[in-house]
């Protein structure tokens, strides 16, 4: 198809070849060539100016990324230790708290054994040793008091005039007065049991607080 | 020697342009970091590239920033040029084409597409004009000269491209990209329109 367009030298062609010659011959001008030159090598400096600037934010990119991470992983070990020492310190929380229960089940016996050793030592020192003697001697006596038959020997059935003779004693030897009125009394209602039995007791409070007042008036003294 | 004694860069330019003759050795130099070459290229390949895209965008300072950008988009792309494909004034011609249609198109230029217009062509079909071409008086070859001046660029630029620098078919379609048998069309139909026009003026 081509081939068809021939004779090529025939009058167009001829037309052509003048309108080739008339025209100036076109040159590109200088400006053009040194524009596109300068686009052409301006790129050059700016790339490489460019490679480098990038490479040096690259750079400082990667030292900040490198100290970061180091932060990261310091900060993760710190977290990491934490939780170890939180581990531990709970496990040993635990452990102590169970050895603790376990030892406050034994203990707790003892130390309400030893409360009540402390009460009673504390009960023993506070109570002078004389009263003592008395009081077991009062209980013992109250203790002892039986109802008595009628027509059987007051003196030998009925102890409370012994004790009331050496509790008159022992206040004799104290250089404390004999309770002699009550004595008598005693003496006097010695035939009827029960009578004797509340004056009995009725004296020995009346004694114990005499004796009191007394050893309230000696420490006063002293 | 140019390096160590600067008032012999110009003289060594010269010569080094006067020894390369070769577009291809020239291409090298450039490729392997001799940028300053390219002004060589351009100073020989310009004139031409400059009148081809005159004809395409009818505007002198026009055709001058065109072939600006097509002579930097040439270096950008010289890497990419194969001398078995065509050679490097078609290659040159061929990016300086799109350029001119890039930028008719930004301008909203009516573009040719030259496949478009094939159906036509090939109702145009007529050998008639070869040979009323073939023998013309000088009084038929300047009013084919009018005739000529009156087509449209685009029909001008092929004539150009076919009469005045006498580039192959082939060539031209791989420049314009198109076919040479649309090309081939196109032409047959350019010449049947003078001649009727030269009919018109008898």
């Amino acid at each position: 198809m081509p081939d068809n367009i021939k004779p090529k030298d025939d009058a167009l062609r001829q037309v052509m070849r003048r309108r080739k010659e008339r025209r100036p011959s076109m040159e590109l001008p200088k400006e053009v060539e040194d524009r596109v030159m300068e686009r052409i090598c301006a790129p050059d400096k700016v790339k490489s100016e460019e490679r480098r600037v990038k490479s040096e934010e690259r750079r400082v990119k990667n030292e900040e990324r490198r100290v970061k991470s180091e932060e990261r992983r310091v900060k993760n070990q710190n977290v990491f230790l934490l939780a170890q020492l939180y581990d531990s310190s709970l496990f040993t929380l635990h452990s102590s708290f169970f050895t603790l229960r376990s030892s406050l089940s034994i203990l707790r016996p003892l130390i309400a054994a030893a409360a009540i050793a402390c009460i009673l030592v504390l009960a023993e020192t506070m109570i002078p040793e004389k009263q003592k003697e008395d009081i077991s001697a009062i209980v013992a006596k109250v203790e002892i008091h039986q109802p008595v038959e009628p027509g059987t020997n007051t003196k030998r059935e009925h102890p409370q005039t012994s004790v009331t003779d050496t509790q008159i004693a022992s206040l004799k030897k104290r250089g404390l007065p004999p309770k002699t009125e009550k004595a008598d009394k005693i003496e006097n209602v010695a035939h009827d049991p029960i009578e004797k039995t509340e004056v009995c007791i009725n004296c020995e409070l009346d004694a114990m607080a005499d004796e009191l007042t007394a050893m309230i008036n000696e420490f006063e003294n002293q | 020697m140019c390096d160590i004694f600067p008032t012999f860069v110009p003289i060594c330019s010269e010569r080094a342009l006067r020894m390369i003759t070769d577009d291809k050795t020239l291409i090298e130099r450039i490729l392997s970091g001799e940028t300053e070459d390219f002004r060589h290229l351009m100073r020989r390949h310009g004139g031409t590239l400059l009148a081809f895209i005159e004809s395409v965008v009818g505007n002198r300072e026009e055709a001058e920033d065109v072939v600006q950008e097509a002579f930097v988009m040439a270096y950008r792309s010289l890497r990419q040029y194969d001398s078995r494909k065509a050679s490097f004034a078609t290659w040159l011609h061929r990016i300086a084409y799109h350029e001119a249609l890039h930028w008719m198109k930004r301008r909203r230029l009516p573009t040719l597409s030259w496949d478009e217009d094939e159906s036509l062509l090939n109702h145009a079909e007529d050998s008639s004009a070869d040979d009323w071409l073939a023998d013309a008086t000088e009084e038929q070859l300047q009013r084919l000269d009018e005739a000529v001046s009156q087509l449209s660029p685009y029909d001008r630029m092929l004539l150009n491209l076919y009469y005045e620098d006498d580039l192959p078919l082939k060539e031209i379609a791989y420049i314009l990209d198109s076919k040479a048998d649309i090309l081939a069309s196109r032409l047959r139909r350019i010449r049947n329109r003078l001649k009727k026009e030269l009919q018109k003026n008898r």
